[in-house]
């Protein structure tokens, strides 16, 4: 534990009531919403009982939510109490169990591309007919339709996280994203954006392989539509001296440079090798290039084979409208454009005449027994889940069950991420004292969100189009979410980074001299930009103007007087084009604020104001050691342990800067700021 | 002064307080820095345009001399024609950068037939119609210089002839002058990753192409110079940007539109002062919370400053100043324009570069006048150059884009008279390859560039550098079998005059650009490194 960070708060009393603080789920839920909360983890609801939290429990919590920040996008108390009580190595071998949307077609979950699906039908069922669900292949229209992007970044992506039982996965799945990137802003183009199927198909594969082979995942990505678009080897051709082409270089560079063997010689302790002179050793040439972009050639898009209405039928070779193919089935060969001839590389030499499958196949494996993929993949992993800093030591040791599960097989992910989370060094306690990781904007969303209950409004109107041409066809849907933050707030929405770099590079130091001199990077400050820290700050703003006790409780923001969640969303019928639909609840830190201000829950916050002629609108010292209290209950619930004392204090300043006479009022400002003051701060922005 | 009253103070006195952007080390180096407080006397901005991807930039200027026919055959249904646009008058703009064709003022340059806009041979027709083949004329004898400006630029065709812009002829990354026959032979030092994005990318920004350093030129220039003034020497419209990037300074990056400020309760809490007084130093053992913290208060402190000298700005689209198409300044890229473009329709102008130039002329206007800066570098990225398929399509709307929004952004300089004060510089990782695709190019290694800028000592109406005389598949200039032009002028050479333009000394040139000496012809005089003819003497 931070033994600075706990001698500045042994003056302080630690112990706090936290009655309500395991008091997540109330009498409106509705039965649906009960299910989603149901895990076969223990689930601690002890409403108003009254637990004290030690020194040792507030260690144990702190681990657990550090556990959850590096490994899930969620941070729900029954986990918390979960990890707290079994450990960690408990929780991840439980996650390794859980069922994933793959493991059975039976069940209700669903993949990424049949959610959409689903989600289609059941928007504009005029437009996408049961039968998408069933046969999605032969079904979906392929007319481009912005708003299948819309349902899998604004609703799906956010259910998944936020909801998913299998948080490992998906959280894997995510880190994968940024290892194997594609993205809406193609430089081919934007069909992936308007046919964003292709998208749901190509996120799926990362998250059924992500405790699967590498290997696997390689051919499955280098087979899929969205790929072969995005790094543009769509319709290349083999050399023509006649035309004076050559095949497209794209996939065959970023293949080795980004995906597998990174561009210089490794160690199995990530740091390069060096040559007799002292210089990193390249892993390829550009004739290495040259030659493997060979290999993609003679590839594009299966062409819609069913004439509809529209009369498609085979389009040319390498064609990309964004109408005439299906994105959800593996990409097709085209013997007339392939180059057959053998193909040097790496120093391998891939035969002539081979299958094309096959010679992808062959290149997987080149690329899986080349020495570099291990610490390369390995280190990416590190960096996406845990320290962005890993030791030499800790890459090595993951390399070495990347290289090896202990069964001989090479690429096993579980076993790979099963050796990065339970290494000693992820529960290194800020030793060195760079240890960890700038948090990413979307992580931090989803823990904030789930540790503030959030949930879907009971529903919102879809006004998605049959065609271009129609009128809008509005439909209510039922409990889902939908939030659209990113544009406006911040730029890491999944799926959108601004190239096939990611959001941010491996190897981004700030300016800083400390970091500069010992060459430590912080790769998610790079798109820690003034503008950008400012929207997410205010979305921390923003999003509490969406709370339940708020609206029904204080009346803010609920011009009908509604009571419940159901009445206040028939009043103010939000339309999946807002930027939000769903709302967060923070019922028990405003009973917990209440209960220190006059030891009741009516809601009238007596004693916040002071009673001092001339000071009414000001806190009072009953106020004051309400606060008091109020962060340390936050901080507690958000981080595992109080806030450095500096840190309190200029908090606690702040908030008495917020007046005003009506003190229910007065409270919602100061819950708000407080959260988002613990929030914006490092203690929550960096996950250590 | 007590931290609380930081920001009250920032306020009355941002001009003369010492540069926020210039974030300390843990260490508190800032103290102890040995940093000259350099100081100017008049206002002069760079601003740098990179083209994100790899310009083709051997069809935006393509080549109009003896190589032509080895152009041609290289690049196949990709080639721009021999056709001299200068010399038909349909495709005139004049002196102001309006149309002049026959057809009458504000005319679109190229005609779509009515219900043909969306037809794939408009485009390709376009592209590669011809180029507005550049002379120059000294001694009143006028020569051609060998390169052409692409049939989608005719606002840069009269900004040429102008004078105010001029072509820089097959720049890019070098370590040192390298010929194929020292890269043949082994003995050349070349740029390391040759045709990787990232890292050509970094070898730009580093202009240390060896290795790639963590620090950007601007970025050390910034380290280097103790400018006043609240925002620091670098600004980034493109997000984070390495090349603005130093060992203890940061570029501000930011946002196109008005700047974003703290929402907050009320007017007694302004929670941008919660982050400004967070302390930076006392708790953050962990390095990372201290970096977030600082980059916080630092970010607090611009939002008050910024928000405060946006609400001055000049207001472009009431100038009197009209694009080529009489239209509004920053204006082309919006709908109801596009189909005057001869462009597919669904394929527009791209906003953000429009944007961002906007953006830049609004911040210099305010830098100079409010703010009270002296030197500022602008960094504007355009995006979508890495054409490796549908190459007509994806290059001509960045050509297109590229000449409106330029346009636009000096009538706005002129609009403020601001015209003199600013030097535009265009880089990109690299060019292309000669070869084709089939229907796109890949990664290639040198390209030409365009500066521009309306100062009398800047030389407009020029190509600078070596324009090539050999464009053979396997002549001295094409590296690979794809044909990657040899770069014959390092970045670093494009770049040094106009730093010394900039009142950059010669001492601190070798800092910020390292590898400079490499070039030097003449072993005692460093500016025999320089590319010539840049800026006039005197």
């Amino acid at each position: 534990m931070h033994k600075t960070l706990f001698r500045h708060i042994q003056q302080v009393f630690v112990v706090i009531s936290l009655s309500l603080l395991f008091t997540a789920c109330d009498s409106s839920t509705t039965e649906s919403q009960q299910q989603r909360e149901t895990s076969d983890t223990a689930v601690a609801k002890t409403k108003n009982s009254d637990i004290q939290i030690t020194q040792s429990d507030m260690e144990k919590r702190t681990q657990a939510i550090r556990l959850l920040r590096q490994a899930s996008f969620t941070s729900k108390e029954a986990d918390i109490t979960y990890i707290m009580e079994h450990g960690r190595d408990k929780w991840v071998e439980e996650q390794f169990k859980k069922v994933g949307d793959f493991n059975n077609t039976e069940d209700d979950k669903y993949t990424y591309l049949e959610t959409m699906m689903r989600f289609l039908h059941t928007a504009n069922p005029q437009r996408y007919p049961e039968s998408i669900i069933t046969d999605a292949e032969n079904s979906l229209e392929e007319y481009p339709d912005p708003d299948r992007f819309n349902i899998l970044s604004n609703s799906i992506w956010w259910e998944k996280a936020l909801e998913n039982e299998d948080q490992l996965r998906q959280r894997v799945a995510y880190a994968l994203s940024q290892l194997l990137v594609i993205s809406i802003d193609s430089p081919a183009g934007a069909v992936l954006k308007l046919r964003a199927e292709a998208l749901a198909y190509y996120y799926d594969f990362l998250v059924k392989h992500a405790f699967g082979n590498y290997k696997d995942l390689l051919k499955d990505i280098t087979m899929s539509p969205a790929m072969c678009y995005y790094l543009t080897f769509i319709g290349s051709s083999k050399e023509n001296n006649e035309t004076g082409t050559a095949p497209d270089e794209n996939y065959a560079r970023e293949l080795m440079q980004l995906f597998t063997i990174g561009l210089y010689e490794l160690k199995n302790n990530g740091t390069k090798k060096l040559d007799a002179n002292g210089n990193p050793i390249p892993t390829y040439t550009q004739n290495d290039v040259s030659e493997l972009s060979k290999v993609f050639t003679g590839w594009d898009w299966q062409s819609r084979k069913v004439k509809g209405d529209k009369g498609f039928s085979k389009t040319r070779y390498g064609g990309t409208s964004a109408y005439a193919h299906t994105l959800i089935k593996p990409i097709e060969f085209n013997a007339d454009y392939h180059d057959f001839g053998s193909k040097t590389f790496l120093g391998k030499t891939i035969p002539a005449n081979l299958s094309a499958e096959t010679e992808i196949d062959k290149v997987i494996e080149i690329l899986m027994n080349n020495k570099n993929i291990g610490p390369h993949v390995s280190r990416h992993l590190i960096m996406r889940l845990v320290t962005s800093n890993p030791t030499p030591g800790y890459i090595k040791r993951v390399t070495k069950v990347f290289n090896d599960n202990g069964e001989g097989v090479k690429g096993d992910l579980k076993a790979t991420i099963r050796a990065i989370l339970t290494d000693s060094e992820a529960t290194r306690d800020n030793t060195p004292n760079h240890f960890g990781k700038v948090e990413e904007y979307t992580v931090a969303l989803t823990h904030f969100f789930s540790t503030f209950n959030v949930k879907p409004l009971p529903h919102f109107t879809f006004t998605g189009k049959v065609d271009k041409e129609t009128e809008a066809i509005p439909r209510k849907i039922e409990n889902t979410y939908w939030f659209s933050p990113a544009s406006q707030f911040y730029p890491q929405l999944p799926l959108t980074a601004d190239s096939v770099f990611n959001f941010y590079s491996p190897e981004f130091v700030p300016s800083d001299t400390y970091m500069a001199a010992n060459n430590l990077v912080a790769p998610e400050m790079e798109i820690r930009t003034n503008n950008s820290l400012i929207g997410f700050s205010n979305l921390f703003y923003t999003l509490f103007n969406y709370e339940k006790y708020r609206m029904l409780n204080l009346g803010l923001y609920n011009p009908s007087k509604a009571t419940t969640m159901e009445a206040w969303t028939e009043n103010a019928d939000p339309k999946h084009t807002g930027f939000k639909n769903i709302y967060i609840d923070l019922t028990d830190v405003y009973e917990y604020f209440e209960m220190q201000l006059d030891q009741d829950t009516n809601g009238d916050f007596a004693n916040l104001n002071s009673t001092e002629r001339g000071k009414r609108k000001e806190t009072g010292t009953q106020g004051e050691a309400a606060i008091d209290k109020l962060i340390d209950y936050l901080s507690i619930r958000m981080l595992g342990h109080p806030l450095p004392q500096d840190y309190k204090n200029e908090l606690q300043a702040h908030l008495k800067l917020i007046t005003g006479a009506k003190q229910k009022i007065k409270a919602e400002k100061i819950i708000r700021t407080a959260i988002r003051g613990i929030v914006t701060s490092p203690l929550y922005m960096v996950t250590k | 002064m007590k931290r609380r009253d930081f920001l009250k103070n920032i306020a009355l006195t941002a001009g003369t307080i010492s540069p926020l952007a210039k974030v300390t080390g843990g260490l508190g180096l800032l103290s102890t820095s040995t940093f000259a407080n350099t100081s100017f006397g008049d206002y002069k901005a760079i601003v740098l345009i990179s083209l994100d991807g790899g310009n083709d930039a051997m069809n935006m200027f393509p080549p109009t001399n003896t190589t032509y026919s080895d152009y041609q055959q290289t690049r196949g249904d990709l080639a721009v024609s021999l056709t001299n646009l200068y010399e038909d008058s349909h495709y005139q703009v004049d002196d102001d950068n309006h149309f002049t064709g026959a057809e009458g003022a504000n005319q679109p340059y190229y005609k779509v037939e009515p219900g043909k806009e969306s037809l794939e041979s408009n485009a390709i027709l376009m592209y590669t119609k011809g180029s507005y083949h550049t002379t120059t004329t000294e001694n009143n004898i006028t020569t051609q210089t060998g390169l052409g400006i692409n049939a989608l630029m005719p606002e840069f065709a009269s900004l040429y002839q102008k004078g105010v812009l001029s072509i820089v002829s097959n720049v890019g990354t070098l370590v040192e002058p390298t010929t194929k026959a020292q890269i043949e032979d082994g003995s050349a030092q070349l740029p390391v990753f040759l045709f990787a994005h990232n890292h050509q990318k970094l070898a730009v920004a580093s202009t240390q192409a060896e290795t790639l350093a963590k620090t950007g030129w601007a970025g050390r220039l910034a380290d280097h110079w103790n400018l006043n003034g609240a925002v620091g020497l670098n600004i980034s419209y493109a997000g984070p940007e390495r090349t603005l990037i130093g060992e203890s300074t940061s570029a501000l990056a930011m946002s196109t539109t008005s700047p974003a400020a703290y929402k907050s309760i009320n007017s007694g809490e302004k929670f941008e002062e919660l982050l400004n007084n967070f302390d930076i130093h006392t708790t953050n053992t962990n390095h990372l919370n201290r970096v977030y913290n600082i980059r916080n208060r630092t970010t607090a402190q611009l939002s008050s400053i910024l928000t405060q000298y946006w609400a001055s700005a000049p207001n472009f689209s009431t100038s009197t100043k009209k694009n080529s198409y009489g239209k509004e300044l920053f204006t082309s890229y919006k709908d109801g324009h596009k189909e005057k473009l001869g462009m597919r329709s669904h394929h527009g102008l791209i906003k953000s570069f429009f944007e961002q130039l906007e953006a830049t002329a609004k911040m210099i206007q305010i830098s100079k006048e409010g703010l009270e800066h002296k030197r500022q570098i602008f960094y504007v990225r355009g995006t979508g150059y890495d054409s490796h398929s549908d190459q007509v399509e994806r290059h001509s709307r960045n050509l297109r884009t590229v000449s409106l929004a330029i346009s636009d952004f000096y009538k706005a300089l002129e609009s403020m008279g601001l015209e003199e004060d600013v030097l535009v510089i265009s880089t990109s990782e690299f060019g292309r390859t000669l070869k084709s695709n089939g229907d796109g190019t890949d990664h290639g290694w040198g390209g030409h560039s365009f500066m521009l800028s309306g100062n009398p000592q800047f030389s407009g109406g020029k190509v600078f550098g070596h324009v090539m005389t050999d464009l053979s598949l396997n002549g001295v200039n094409a590296y690979t079998s794809r044909a990657r032009i040899i770069p014959t002028t390092a970045i670093e050479q494009m770049l040094a005059p106009a730093l010394k333009w900039f009142g950059v000394p010669e001492a601190t040139m070798a800092h910020v650009l390292p590898n400079l000496q490499n070039f030097k012809t003449d072993e005692s005089n460093i500016e025999s490194a320089f590319l010539q003819g840049v800026f006039n003497e005197g």
